[in-house]
């Protein structure tokens, strides 16, 4: 036991690597937000295998998507969950997802939604 | 001597226990902040298995995780459990090994445990769920730095009393 030892405050250089962390993470959190791309496609998975893909512009109206005890609504501006039997709902609380890379889970129910771009979209829908 | 030493060690323990437990469910009652997603929490409650690591050693860090993790399973259900008991099974090895085996600061101590703690729950939300899970990692990783701040700068404000407590002085003038 360190009796009565000062506790120790970060020295200079671990100060500096924190500072340097927050603001990586910082960046990291505003540039995913705000350079990504538009989302080309969506995809539902159910326990980690996708269920349901379709191209976003390839969408003419909302479509609701039953999968797992949830439903989500894909359209062309993105999906999100409209509804689920979780307790605590925090699927429908993450709201629309309109840009490549954003997703939403339903832990409960094992589901995901995923908007990607690029040629991930491309592979996603036609592989 | 020995004995005593226990008994305090043992109350020390309860107390972090305990503690976990109110932060936890204080958590619980905080509106979901915008920006952050959905269902992340700050983690205040690692506060608890950080100072069992420090001030009692790995298996206090660890019982306090699996309390955590089994209050979580009790009050929220089996995927937060599940959820919470990894992370805090990963991140109390770490946080301990930091703070007793490097002469690392607490809050950077507290920042390890908190993005272990994330790592460990996006992993988990990946094999449950796929790919989906990686679009929560950016924000996950801000709230862990910040959160992980928070509980070290905690820790460095509380940490004498417990030490205190801990060597039967508590009450006592200094």
């Amino acid at each position: 036991m360190r009796a009565g030892e000062a506790r120790r405050l970060p020295g200079r250089g671990e100060a500096a690597a924190l500072l340097a962390l927050l603001l990586l993470a910082l960046a990291v959190y505003f540039a995913a937000e705000r350079f990504a791309p538009a989302g080309e496609a969506v995809l539902v998975g159910l326990n980690g295998e996708t269920v349901f893909s379709a191209r976003l512009d390839a969408l003419d109206g909302p479509r609701v998507v039953e999968v797992g005890g949830v439903r989500i609504e894909v359209s062309g501006a993105g999906a999100r969950f409209l509804e689920s039997d979780c307790p605590d709902r925090l699927c429908v609380q993450a709201g629309l997802l309109t840009r490549a890379g954003e997703s939403a889970v339903c832990l409960p129910n094992r589901v995901s939604v995923r908007i990607v771009g690029g040629g991930e979209a491309f592979d996603a829908v036609t592989g | 001597m020995g004995e005593k030493n226990a008994a305090r060690r043992a109350a020390v323990c309860g107390l972090l226990g305990a503690l976990a437990l109110a932060l936890s469910y204080f958590e619980g009652l905080l509106p979901p902040l915008p920006g952050i997603p959905p269902g992340a929490k700050p983690g205040f409650s690692n506060l608890a298995v950080l100072a069992a690591g420090d001030l009692l050693g790995l298996p206090a860090a660890l019982a306090v995780a699996v309390l955590k993790g089994g209050f979580a399973f009790l009050t929220r259900g089996v995927t937060p459990g599940i959820m919470s008991l990894a992370g805090g099974l990963l991140s109390a090895p770490a946080m301990t090994l930091l703070l007793r085996k490097t002469k690392l600061s607490p809050l950077c101590a507290g920042v390890t445990g908190a993005l272990v703690h994330n790592a460990a729950q996006l992993a988990v939300a990946r094999v449950l769920t796929g790919a989906g899970a990686w679009g929560y990692a950016p924000g996950m990783l801000l709230l862990g730095v910040i959160s992980g701040l928070l509980t070290g700068g905690c820790f460095l404000g509380i940490a004498a009393g417990l030490e205190r407590a801990l060597r039967g002085e508590l009450g006592r003038k200094k």
